[in-house]
Formats: structure tokens, sequence, C-alpha cells
């Protein structure tokens, strides 16, 4: 049978995931909202460190970006509408193209990135093209929690100060609450794969309780994601088994692995980003950092502090944020007259860590040319 | 608060010729500011480079200081300038990154190196020919006093914006911390003063305490409660210091004990620091209101006092001596020099000047260098 049909039929001859498919397009309707209108500047365009040289088409994607958003969000709609309707086929290809639009547009800037981004991607690759959908969905489900809640070992975390905004919590009621999302996510979250009900409702009502509760701190979009992703959970009951198709389970693997890498390899992961792209990056560590090009010229030296703040907190100290700032300030530093060249140094740390710095200088970056490996996300010269 | 060193040094730096000793505000480490001439007389403006600072804040600026052959000082803009001794020629300049204050304090010079701090609380060690960095360091909110250096290691005042501020000590080679003194209680913009024996650090803090600290170690010595904030740094004359604060007042404080020997009550508040005559036994003082005081030092008391005019004095005098005599050196009335002498207060000259300046003057040889506050750098000389 045809990979594609294989696939149709599958969502198709279950009530439940057609209604998923329906959940999953209404998240593609609310991620063209929130991307909608797009003010990311072709000038500052930050490229993955997959495709250091992205600069020439994600100009051209930005540059169309806004009227594309229009058209994605009406076709979200359209797909939703195809799902209930059961139109099998055009529901299908229209949420796999919907997919790609998603995945694209991520991946000409890392300015977009996002974890609801990264586990979006993963539940559509998994609602697309693998087999034992429900089982593969629910599982992978559970693992972003339980993935979310190991990150979270760290002072940072527990004492409330690596939450991006501040909550209504305060003192010990914050730790309390950080705690618990801890055990949530390490525990609790399994408890949404048990066979009885009422556990299962008990973990359930937990997460969603959870997620509206981080309304205040992360945003809408944030939340609205994971009930449309867990909706599943909501709309049937069968029982978990755990998938024994061995490509289901290398997924499964490559999954894990990727989460695990980042800190096997570099246990300032959280600081340095290393391989971090690859897996989850939750609310683990705020970290802090100053930037520092000190722009050599004849007679003058500048020292000149890049604006970090116009990025978000989980990207800012971000090599790839570093090397796209370097590159932009020599090349309008090479047109002015007496250039030299440019030393850099960056620091990170976590905010509540003053002990451990993990400390980057680079000199005369201009002419010996900063490069990003494209495993780990590094910077080298 | 404090993030790590950093390093470079991708100039290599010409070779040496400099012979001289430590440059510092003040003097040295226990700010004596006294100079040497064989005459004042009459001055003449040998040059005067463009405008460096431009009345971004109303505190006092940035010193000038000077070696064998450039004149060195930070602006209210952020940038730090060095010029050529003779000309007035600019041959480097150092931007230190955005600031509220540009650059408050008084660099230092040591050997091949310029050390300054800068209002968004770094400490620089820059190539004092090229202008090359060599090592910067994160400290804190600010920097705005002046550091001191001896031998290996260099101390800095660092204010936090908490309110609240400490002593930091620097291995000058490094940028390494040697010590990092207990936080101050408030915010402090008094330059730490050495005392002479080189055992206590001394500054004024803006919680109106005067607190010392051990130079080797920097634990604190002892905390010793004043009338009002202090501003000023301390001139350090053996066993004692003396400060004025805005409580109206100029202390003198037993440097082992922290017990106030005497207090003499000024016209009102005081953030200028003290020069002292020892041949005359007699300290100089001036209020924010343009009073000048003549205070004996072994008692307190107000041997004379005059105000030629009201305006806001911040700047600090300095002690010249000439031949076997010795005067003190003001900016005592606007836009005015003043020479005065130590036991009665007379006005020996005045000398007009092209503006108001409320740092601290440099005087070598037969010539004298400041930075006008709202204005440029300027080099006189004298007869």
């Amino acid at each position: 049978m045809n990979f594609f049909k294989r696939n149709i039929s599958e969502i198709f001859s279950d009530s439940a995931l057609s209604l998923y498919g329906f959940f999953l397009s209404l998240s593609h309707i609310v991620t063209a909202y929130y991307f909608y209108p797009s003010y990311a500047d072709t000038d500052g365009i930050i490229c993955w460190q997959f495709f250091p040289n992205c600069t020439g088409v994600s100009a051209i994607i930005l540059k169309n970006l806004n009227p594309s958003l229009l058209v994605y969000g009406f076709f979200s709609i359209i797909c939703a509408l195809l799902f209930i309707m059961k139109r099998r086929e055009q529901a299908y290809y229209l949420f796999l193209g919907l997919s790609i639009f998603k995945f694209l547009v991520h991946l000409s800037d890392y300015r977009f990135m996002g974890n609801y981004h990264y586990m979006s991607h993963i539940i559509n690759f998994t609602f697309l093209f693998l087999a034992n959908k429900k089982n593969m969905l629910k599982l992978f489900l559970v693992l972003f929690y339980v993935s979310a809640g190991l990150i979270k070992f760290n002072t940072d975390w527990f004492s409330g100060q690596a939450l991006t905004n501040p909550s209504f919590f305060s003192g010990y009621l914050l730790v309390l609450a950080c705690t618990y999302v801890v055990i949530l996510e390490m525990i609790f979250s399994w408890l949404l794969l048990a066979s009885n009900r009422k556990i299962f409702w008990f973990a359930l009502f937990q997460i969603c309780l959870f997620h509206i509760f981080s309304w205040h701190i992360v945003g809408y979009f944030y939340p609205i994601i994971m009930f449309a992703l867990i909706s599943l959970f909501f709309i049937q009951r069968d029982l978990f088994r755990f998938p024994k198709d061995l490509l289901n389970r290398c997924f499964i693997a490559l999954f894990i692995i990727a989460q695990v890498i980042p800190f096997a390899i570099d246990k300032n992961s959280s600081l340095t980003n290393h391989y971090r792209v690859y897996s989850l990056n939750m609310l683990d560590a705020y970290s802090v950092c100053e930037s520092r090009f000190f722009i050599k010229k004849t007679d003058v030296t500048i020292e000149y502090k890049p604006n970090l703040s116009q990025f978000s907190v989980r990207v800012h100290c971000d090599p790839i944020v570093l090397l796209s700032l370097l590159t932009k300030t020599c090349q309008d530093q090479a047109s002015l007259a007496g250039f030299i060249d440019i030393d850099v140094d960056h620091q990170v740390r976590r905010k509540s860590d003053f002990s451990n710095i993990h400390q980057q200088s680079f000199a005369n970056v201009c002419t010996n040319k900063l490069k990003i490996d494209r495993l780990s996300g590094g910077l080298y010269q | 608060m404090i993030w790590n060193t950093v390093h470079f040094e991708s100039f290599a730096p010409e070779k040496a010729t400099d012979i001289s000793n430590k440059i510092m505000y003040r003097s040295g480490p226990s700010r004596h500011a006294i100079f040497e001439a064989d005459s004042f007389n009459s001055i003449k403006n040998l040059w005067m480079t463009p405008q460096i600072n431009f009345g971004i804040h109303g505190a006092s600026k940035s010193s000038v200081l000077a070696d064998e052959s450039t004149v060195f000082v930070g602006s209210d803009t952020s940038w730090f300038y060095a010029f050529d001794k003779f000309t007035g020629n600019l041959k480097w300049k150092f931007y230190l990154g955005e600031s509220t204050r540009g650059i408050h304090s008084t660099a230092v010079i040591e050997k091949d190196f310029v050390y300054v701090g800068s209002y968004r609380g770094s400490v620089y060690k820059i190539n004092k020919y090229s202008g090359a960095l060599i090592w910067m360091r994160i400290l804190g909110g600010t920097v705005g006093a002046s550091p001191f250096i001896e031998k290996d290691d260099i101390v800095f005042n660092v204010e936090t914006f908490r309110p609240d501020g400490y002593l930091i000590k620097l291995n000058k080679n490094s940028g390494e911390i040697v010590w990092q003194s207990d936080f101050l209680g408030e915010q402090s913009h008094s330059s730490p003063a050495l005392s002479e024996d080189g055992k206590t650090v001394l500054v004024g803090v803006n919680n109106s305490t005067v607190q010392a600290f051990d130079y080797q170690t920097g634990q604190r010595k002892w905390t010793t409660k004043v009338l009002g904030q202090i501003k000023s740094t301390a001139w350090i004359d053996g066993p004692v210091a003396y400060f004025s604060n805005w409580g109206k007042e100029l202390i003198s404080i037993e440097i082992e004990t922290g017990k106030i020997i005497w207090q003499a009550k000024l016209k009102a508040a005081s953030q200028v620091s003290p020069a002292f005559s020892k041949k005359y036994g007699l300290i100089l003082i001036a209020d924010s209101n343009g009073t000048t005081y003549g205070v004996h030092s072994k008692s307190g008391k107000i041997i004379w006092q005059w105000q030629k005019e009201k305006f806001k004095q911040s700047s600090s005098p300095i002690l010249l001596k000439i031949k076997r005599d010795e005067f003190f050196l003001l900016y005592c009335q606007v836009n005015k020099l003043c020479m005065i002498k130590p036991e009665n207060g007379l006005l020996v000259k005045t000398w007009d000047l092209d503006g108001f300046f409320t740092g601290s003057l440099f005087l070598e040889k037969n010539k004298i260098y400041f930075s006008y506050n709202d204005g440029p750098v300027a080099a006189y000389e004298f007869k």
C-alpha cells in the first residue's frame, strides 16, 4: 500500500485521530495568528547552524512572510474543516503542506526558535508519517514533559529565577510551585498512560492546571499549542501499548538521545547552547550574558556592547546570535575609515550563579573569521 | 555582578621608555596633592583641545594626569583621551562603552599602562602608547571614585545599584581579584586612600560613615559615624586622616582606631577634598557655597575663612611648594584660580580662567593641566 495512503487510512479509520487532526489544524491557525504580522527584518537574519549561508533564501521568505501568513492562516481553517468533514486526502495533504510551511518558516531564521514549534514539528511528523500513531503520539507527549522536568534540576528553576516573567507567587510559595512542576512533569505525566481512569484524569487535570497557570508567565501561545497537542488525551481512551515496531522505537530512542546528549557532553550546555538545538529548550535556566566588541581603528578603540535584549531570553546568549551580530558589525565597520579589526569577549552565566561563568574571547574576528560548528553550535576560529 | 577579566593584547606595546613613577588622583595612595614649582607668577595658555566634556552631569569631572609625553583624561561622554603633552594633539582615544555619566573617576598611570574605571562599572588596563586594551573587567554597577595603585595591586571603589558598594583589590597584571571587601552599606563616591604605613585603606561612604579596611586582607577594621555623607577623599598625614562631609564639617580621625580627634564646623556642606600644609600645620577646605577655610590641623580650630563670592564649589585644592614656602592653589571664585598663603588665608594671586572646573589640578614643573567642566582640556605654562 502506498505510504501516504497507509497513513491516511490509519488517521481516518479512527474517529479520535481524525478529530485530533482538527485540533492540530487549530494549532496552525494559532501559529498564523502568533506570527502575524512579522517584524523580522532581513538585515538581522540569523541563520541556523546547519545553514550558515541562509541569508539569500531566508530574505526571500521573510520579505513574503506576512502575506504568506494570511494564506497559511486561511488554509489552516480550511484544513480544520476538512478534518471535520472527513475529506481524507484533502485534509491530509493540506495538513502536510501547512506543517512543511511552518517548518520552513521556523528554519528560515533562528529568531523564530521556540520550544512550542519544536514539539509541534515532532507531533506533526508523528501524526503524518509514523505507524501506530495514537501510542506514539501519547508517548512523545509524555516524553516532552519528562524531558522538560529533567532539565529543570537546578537552583535557577527551583528558586523561580528561571522564569522569564514574574509569577504572582513569590517567596516560599514560588519555590513550592516550581518544585511541584518538576514532580508533575517527571512523575505525574507518566500517569497519562495509566489504564486506571481516575489516575489518568487526575494526571490530566494537573497538566491542564499547569498550562492554565503558566499563561500569566509565558503568554497565550504556549498553553494553547499544548492544549492542542494534548487534546488527544481528551478524545480517546484506548489503553496505551508501548510501540513494538522497530522504526518507531528508533524514533523514540533518537528523541531521548537528543535530550540527553547536550548534558552528557557539556554540563554547561544551558549556557553554551552546545547540542541544544536538537533538544527541548524549556525554561531550565535563565541565562544572562555580557558581550563586548572592541572595535579597533588606527587611533581609536571603541568598546561596543551589542543589544542582546532584542532577542528572547532563551536565545539571547547563544553563540549563533553572537556570530550573527559580529558578522554584521564587521560588515558595517569595514566601510569606515581607519577600521582595523574587532576583538570580542562573551561571558554567560545563570542569573543566580555568580561563580560559574562560561567565557569565550576571540581576537581579530573580522580577518580571522569566527565559524560555527554545525553539529554542536559552538564557535571557533 | 562581577564578570571574568577580559584579556586582549592584540597590539604589541611600543618599547617602554617611560621612567615615571605611579601617577594617580591627588598624587598618590595617601592622596597628598603636593606639587612643586620654581615660581608661579603669570600663567599663559599653551594649548587647548576640542571640547571633551559636555556637562552631562554636574558632579566633579575626572581629573587630568600626565606622564613625560602624554596627558590622559576621561570625559563625561565615556571617551578616554590621550593628548600630546606639548601640542595638545590627540594621540589616541578609547570609548569605554555607554554609561549615564561617562568617566567620572581619574585614571592611574603606571609604567606602560593606564588604569581607569567607567561609570558603567567596568575597569580597564590600557597600553598608554597605543590605546590598546590589555584587560577589562566588569566589577559592579558603577565606578565613580578614583583608584590607587600600590606595588602589584590596584584598589577600586565599586558601587552597586542596590544601593551599596564595596572596595575591591585587583592584581594589576591579570585583573584577578585579590580581595573584595564586605559591603559598605551604601554607595561610596569617595576615592579610597591608603595610610602611609600601607596597612589601612580608608573610604568615606554615603551612609555618613568612614570605614577602614586592612590593605592586605580586605577585612573591615572599623566604622565611624559622622554627621553627613562623605563625597570627598581623605588627606592622610601620618596616623591621622582628614575628611570633609555633607554634615558641614571637616573631621580629623585616627587611622588606627577610628576615633574622631576633632570636628571643625563649616557654614555649609562640603564635598571638597582637603589640602594640608605641614609647614604651617594648616588644612585648607572649602564648602559648597564657596567659603574657604584654614583649619588648624592639631586642634581643628578655624584660623581664617573668607568667601569672595557664592558659587557651587566642588573642585579640590592642591598644595604647591615653591622653593621653601608652601601655598594652596584652589579654584576659589567663578572662573578664577587662586593662590593662598596658608597661615593667614591671604590671596597672593588670582588668575582668570576660560571656564570652571571641578576636578583636581595637575601640575608638573612649570605647567598646569586640567579639564574644564563643559569644555576642553587646557595646558598653561606659568613663570
